[in-house]
């Protein structure tokens, strides 16, 4: 009998097969982005949005290794409404997508309140040559931010752009 | 944290964590219990050397303390369920509590990080 495949392009996936990936402790996700594809993008957005914190944020790091707009609008949505490790994971996964869904999703995660997001997403805009367009907000950020280390961080972006 | 790095190299940041050893004997493992990695895992065994010890997430399985402790020690992943080093993920484990075999005890014992009693 002939194998089934479950590419990306298919548009199947298992979640089963799925969920077993996410509950390693240490996780291949180029290769799970791969294997599951944007097939698997409305389940994963269900575990985003759901209680359990281990497959939430573990759910919003594969959707960043996920190509397309659908992936995008996700880690949009999830660096607006998620949990702190849910809005990191948006603004680490901000560096693998396109310049325009990197500076929606960077436009949010610089203006939150948590010092971990905004770090990554001072690395994500760093990563994505994102440092001008995204200027006003990194240079807020040096200013005003709580946080010493993560205001030295936004100094050093904006330095590398003169 | 880098991807998928289980005993390679670490990144700045791993080093500051790695740093704060405050009492610790050289060959004393260290755990640092933390929100998340970037990306996300319930632990990473790397470490840089001469800081032995090992990352867990506060949402890890309990026994990922363990495997992670047990990749410090030298052992690799195994692709069955009824044992501590599966790679398929700890969470999966079957017949708690998780087997070592007497070769990975045997590994753990000969790493340079044990001491005999
Ligand atoms: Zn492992």
């Amino acid at each position: 009998m002939a194998q089934k495949r479950t590419t990306a392009s298919d548009g199947e996936f298992n979640p089963d097969e799925l969920l077993a990936f996410l509950r390693q402790d240490e996780l291949d996700y180029p290769a799970a982005a791969l294997k599951f594809g944007a097939a698997a993008l409305p389940f994963l957005k269900e575990l985003i949005a759901s209680g359990d914190e281990n497959l939430a944020m573990k759910a919003a790091y594969l959707v960043g290794y996920i190509e397309g707009d659908a992936a995008d609008q996700i880690l949009e949505e999830a660096a607006a409404t998620g949990s702190v490790p849910i809005r990191v994971a948006a603004a680490f996964g901000a560096q693998k997508r396109n310049s325009a869904a990197a500076e929606a999703i960077l436009k949010r995660s610089l203006e939150d309140s948590s010092p971990s997001v905004v770090k990554f997403a001072l690395q994500s805009a760093k990563a994505s040559k994102l440092g001008s367009a995204l200027k006003t907000k990194i240079d807020h950020i040096s200013k005003n931010f709580l946080d010493d280390n993560i205001k030295s961080a936004a100094s050093d972006v904006l330095k590398k752009l003169k | 944290m880098s991807e998928v790095v289980f005993m390679g190299q670490t990144t700045a940041e791993q080093n500051t964590l790695f740093g704060n050893r405050n009492f610790m004997g050289g060959n004393d493992l260290v755990v640092y219990y933390v929100r998340s990695t970037v990306p996300g895992y319930n632990g990473c065994a790397a470490h840089p050397a001469g800081r032995p010890g090992c990352v867990v997430v506060r949402s890890a399985s309990r026994w990922t303390l363990a495997h992670e402790f047990g990749h410090v020690l030298g052992l690799n992943h195994v692709s069955n369920n009824d044992r501590l080093m599966t790679g398929l993920g700890t969470f999966n484990i079957t017949n708690p509590p998780p087997d070592l075999t007497a070769a990975e005890s045997t590994t753990m014992r000969n790493s340079n990080l044990s001491t005999p009693l």
